[in-house]
């Protein structure tokens, strides 16, 4: 008997996914390639000593480790943030609320000179501090304050809807069996937030590692002091050291992915606790 | 226009969804296709319409192979069950969609597809509605609304996958009655899935009843509440008590009884499975073959006299319905014992398998039947 | 499926109902209000305010002057020729893209979508880098192109394919969640009812997605107009010929020319000021599209069957 092939009622499906796939290719896939080519070319032992070099390992230490401290102070900062602008009303919250996307939208060029312009010694900010004996620009604590800006809207949306969607009966039932509001907080509302929380540390230490506009103006540049990787690769390129430039580069982009794999490993717990919530 | 559907066959990954079915819908019949969730029904609905293809078998619109056309081509008429409306435009542009997607030269002027609209929302009662959009109506109108987008471009057939599904008991009776009359007037050719007995025999003119893949059987409403065709097809459509029975030739013996049930048909002898649905027990006079029962609980429940027995002879439960004016329930007391007769049954042989391995035919399969006297 | 923050489905935080049962003390909450406002000021406000304050520190003359400066007219030019390319290709792409993956299904789907995350998780001075191994001198093609006489590093294609590469998932992350969530069952209706492809996807599809793809098209180009770390690999940094706006920024500002550095940095300031607000209002309209779409109305509104 005759035998149809299995199609779906709608049109449309070759041309768009045949345009998708081309399109990915050309900008994405064949590029990535040429950096999988030239480490090809490297050999492993070229590649192995250009990465464990001291002034690489430096690089990499301040770029992992100021992500790191900065995606640390985002889960604090960004849970706050969230916690008010869901649970509480108050004038300008529609604003606040907007502009927590600001370090998305604003180029990260602009963000770089603001920020090193204001932490400065003679900054609006940086001259409170400097008393103090806070140094903040061309320093390790000034990348940190970067990511600290660049990552903040990464912990507040993923916190946000789920703020939004925890049933207030949760906290009503540990109230009428006695909790404190902080103990409340504590042992209800905290792990159910853990896994957004999670995904938004994920996701801003993801975003500070490779990060370069608006860090590379304030972190000073100082070789195996305040000299992020990026940064590095963009030096070993000026001086057509193309091979050190793809060795660094490389470690960052498994990392890069490493993390892009952990954190859909993340959004699909944080989905299935919702589901069985 | 008439449908037929020859051995098709579908797939989802291992899970057989329809299994060498074959159907035919004649011209204006409305039909319904029967069945639990799983059983194949909509899939089978879907391939009609070209909404989904078949592995193996063909479709045949008006003696025509329609196997290979798609949706676009084959002029049905589709309504969905949640309405699947286009939600940002108006109802009056929801019915007009069929209409003013017609290429150029077969595209009939504004004022005519406007005039169209409106008697097609007069013949679905929404008269002035044109202006409203989907989110302003209730469920029921929105059904009414898709069904007219469906009748405008004048379809061949029209099929609705269980139309009234996602909406609230009252609403959906009151659709499907007017769904029959709509199709009195119309005479379209009409196919609609249902999971619900009732709908389906208040509704159809024949009854497709289909059980995880496979056509069970296919009758008139009448013939297959009366001489369903497998013990799922009895199951399916109504209560039914299950009592083992022995068979010699043209004799049916009830456990505990002397006097056999007699059958016109004749049956491989040995054991087999009686049918019985609970109204269709009465007491029974002293020479006639009859059930002997204990009657545990008797419910009063306005019309109906339900009472919960146990068949003396193997203990198991028999559920009884009578109507509550007839004059036997006032022997149908807690605690009484009572000597039934059946009013109407169906035997199938002991242990068959529910659906027989091969074809759609469960009613050539042996042993099915028949009935008796009062 | 990935959701970063940045194309999360947007939620409908403006007007909906809050959570009550809110029960802190009134003072604990008078302080965590002050305490995320006092973030949001320094963080993100003061840097803002910033801005803008020091591109007038030197008046208006100034200001005025750095704007129809030749060089950075040049750069605006070029920041609006890339984002004028970037944006309906990615936009094109993503809208493909999303028809593919929300109305079919077909093996490798979840593969297809981890690659279009991929430019995501990648830095962009990597980004930046893998064209210069692709196009730059040395690079695998470079040869070939410095025979044709093509220059792509170093010159205005580069920017556009650096830029490309990075703004290359957004549209598509929007859209994706967004059209499986509508389904495809208007589609089926439409093609049931005789409609042809195009018919489909203009009729039916696109106003169901309009504002959700608007959000992406206003990602994008804020994206577009604002990389900086990938466009600084592959430009040349030639003044007037190969600086968008974010370059001509930093080299304003390596060569102390504050004030106007910053006023060039304030136009950009206003575009992401322009991308909040529109981001806001496409949110909220998105939000409002699905409360509608949920709704029904309640039997016995009128036109009830006789």
């Amino acid at each position: 008997m005759a035998t149809s092939r299995r199609r779906s009622p709608l049109p449309g499906f070759a041309p768009a996914l045949g345009l998708s796939l081309v399109y990915l290719a050309l900008v994405v896939l064949i590029p990535l390639a040429a950096l999988f080519w030239k480490t090809a070319s490297l050999g492993w032992g070229e590649l192995f000593a250009t990465v464990t070099s001291p002034r690489v390992l430096a690089s990499y230490r301040l770029s992992f480790g100021a992500a790191l401290a900065a995606a640390s102070v985002n889960v604090c900062l960004g849970l706050l943030v969230a916690w008010v602008l869901v649970r509480y009303r108050f004038p300008g919250r529609a604003l606040a609320d907007a502009l927590v996307d600001l370090p998305f939208a604003l180029p990260t060029a602009v963000a770089g000179i603001t920020l090193t312009t204001l932490l400065a010694r003679n900054g609006q900010v940086g001259r409170f501090l400097a008393p103090l004996g806070i140094e903040v620009a061309f320093t390790p604590l000034g990348i940190t304050v970067a990511l600290v800006f660049i990552g903040l809207p990464f912990v507040v949306r993923q916190v946000q809807p789920v703020l939004q969607d925890l049933d207030a009966e949760l906290e009503e039932a540990a109230a009428s069996l006695g909790a404190s509001r902080l103990q409340t907080f504590h042992l209800v509302l905290l792990p159910a937030l853990t896994p957004a929380l999670v995904t938004g540390f994920a996701l801003a230490f993801a975003r500070g590692v490779g990060e370069y506009g608006s860090v590379v103006f304030i972190s000073g540049n100082m070789p195996m002091k305040t000299e992020i990787a990026p940064l590095l690769i963009i030096t070993k390129l000026e001086q057509y050291d193309y091979a050190g430039a793809t060795a660094i580069a490389l470690v960052m982009l498994c990392v890069s992915l490493a993390l892009l794999f952990a954190i859909n490993g993340l959004q699909r717990w944080g989905r299935g606790r919702e589901r069985a919530a | 226009m008439s449908i037929e559907v020859r051995e098709v066959c579908r797939n989802f990954g291992r899970f057989p969804a329809l299994r060498d079915v074959d159907l035919e819908v004649r011209e204006g019949e409305l039909v319904a296709l029967l069945g639990p969730s799983g059983s194949g029904k909509t899939t089978l609905l879907r391939i009609i319409a070209g909404l989904d293809f078949a592995d193996h078998g063909t479709v045949w619109l008006d003696g025509v192979d329609a196997t290979r056309l798609g949706a676009r081509d084959r002029r049905v008429g589709f309504v969905f069950q949640h309405y699947a409306l286009f939600r940002h435009m108006s109802v009056f542009d929801n019915v007009a969609f069929g209409l003013k997607v017609r290429p150029r030269r077969a595209r009939k002027p504004s004022a005519a597809i406007a005039e169209r609209v409106h008697e097609l929302l007069h013949l679905v009662q929404l008269d002035g509605f044109g202006a409203r959009m989907p989110s302003q109506l209730s469920g029921g109108q929105r059904q009414r609304v898709a069904l007219a987008r469906a009748l405008a471009v004048e379809p061949r057939v029209l099929l609705l996958d269980e139309p009234f599904g996602a909406l609230d008991a009252r609403v959906r009776r009151d659709l499907r009655r007017w769904l029959r009359r709509l199709h009195d007037e119309l005479h379209v050719t009409t196919v609609f899935v249902t999971h619900d007995q009732e709908e389906a025999m208040e509704v159809a003119d024949r009854i497709v009843v289909m059980d995880r893949g496979r056509v069970a059987q296919v009758g008139t409403v009448d013939s297959v509440y009366e001489n369903p065709a497998t013990p799922f097809v009895f199951e399916f459509l109504g209560n039914a008590n299950v009592i083992p029975v022995e068979v010699r030739g043209r004799e049916v013996f009830l456990p505990g009884s002397r006097a056999p049930l007699v059958t016109d048909s004749i049956h491989e002898s040995g054991a087999a499975v009686l049918y019985v649905r609970p109204a269709d027990l009465r007491v029974a006079q002293p020479d006639q073959p009859a059930l002997e029962v204990i009657v545990d609980q008797v419910l009063r429940t306005g019309p109906l006299v339900r009472a919960e027995a146990r068949v003396v002879a193997t203990g198991a439960p028999l559920q009884i319905e009578m109507p509550h004016l007839h004059h036997d329930t006032r022997d149908v007391v807690p605690g009484a014992r009572l000597h039934l007769r059946l009013l109407h049954w169906s035997v199938y042989p002991s242990a068959a398998p529910a659906q027989p391995e091969t074809g759609h035919d469960a009613i050539g399969v042996a042993a099915t039947r028949r009935r008796t006297t009062a | 499926m990935a959701h970063s923050a940045v194309s999360a489905l947007p939620r409908p935080h403006a007007g909906a109902a809050f959570a009550p049962a809110s029960t802190e003390p009134r003072l604990v909450r008078a302080l965590l209000i002050a305490a995320a406002l006092g973030v949001v000021g320094l963080l993100l406000v003061l840097p803002l305010c910033a801005v803008f304050g020091y591109a007038l520190s030197q008046g208006w003359r100034v200001y005025a002057a750095t704007v129809v400066d030749h060089d950075a007219l040049a750069a605006v030019r070029l920041t609006l020729l890339v984002a004028a390319i970037c944006v309906p290709a990615n936009t094109a792409f993503g809208v493909a893209a999303a028809w593919a993956i929300a109305k079919f299904d077909f093996r490798g789907k979840q593969l297809l979508i981890s690659l279009i995350d991929l430019p995501f998780a990648v830095s962009p001075v990597v980004a930046g880098l893998i064209y210069v191994l692709l196009f730059g001198m040395q690079g695998l093609l470079g040869p070939w192109l410095i025979d044709h006489d093509v220059r792509i590093i170093f010159a205005v294609p580069g920017i556009v394919l650096a830029t490309a590469f990075v703004t290359f998932p957004f549209v598509a992350r929007e859209l994706i969640p967004l059209m499986q969530e509508q389904g495809d069952e208007e589609e089926q209706a439409a093609i049931s009812l005789g409609a042809s492809p195009w018919q489909i996807f203009r009729r039916v599809t696109l106003p169901n997605i309009r504002f959700g793809l608007l959000y992406g098209v206003v990602l994008v180009n804020a994206r577009a107009m604002g990389e900086f770390g990938a466009v600084s690999v592959v430009s040349g940094h030639v003044r007037g010929l190969t600086n968008t706006m974010p370059l001509h920024v930093e080299i304003l500002y390596n060569e102390y020319q504050t004030a106007a550095a910053f006023t060039v940095a304030s136009l950009l300031a206003l575009l992401a000021i322009v991308t909040l607000v529109a981001k806001s209002v496409l949110e909220w309209r998105i939000a409002q599209q699905r409360r509608a779409h949920d709704d029904e109305a309640p039997p016995g509104a009128g036109g009830e069957l006789r």
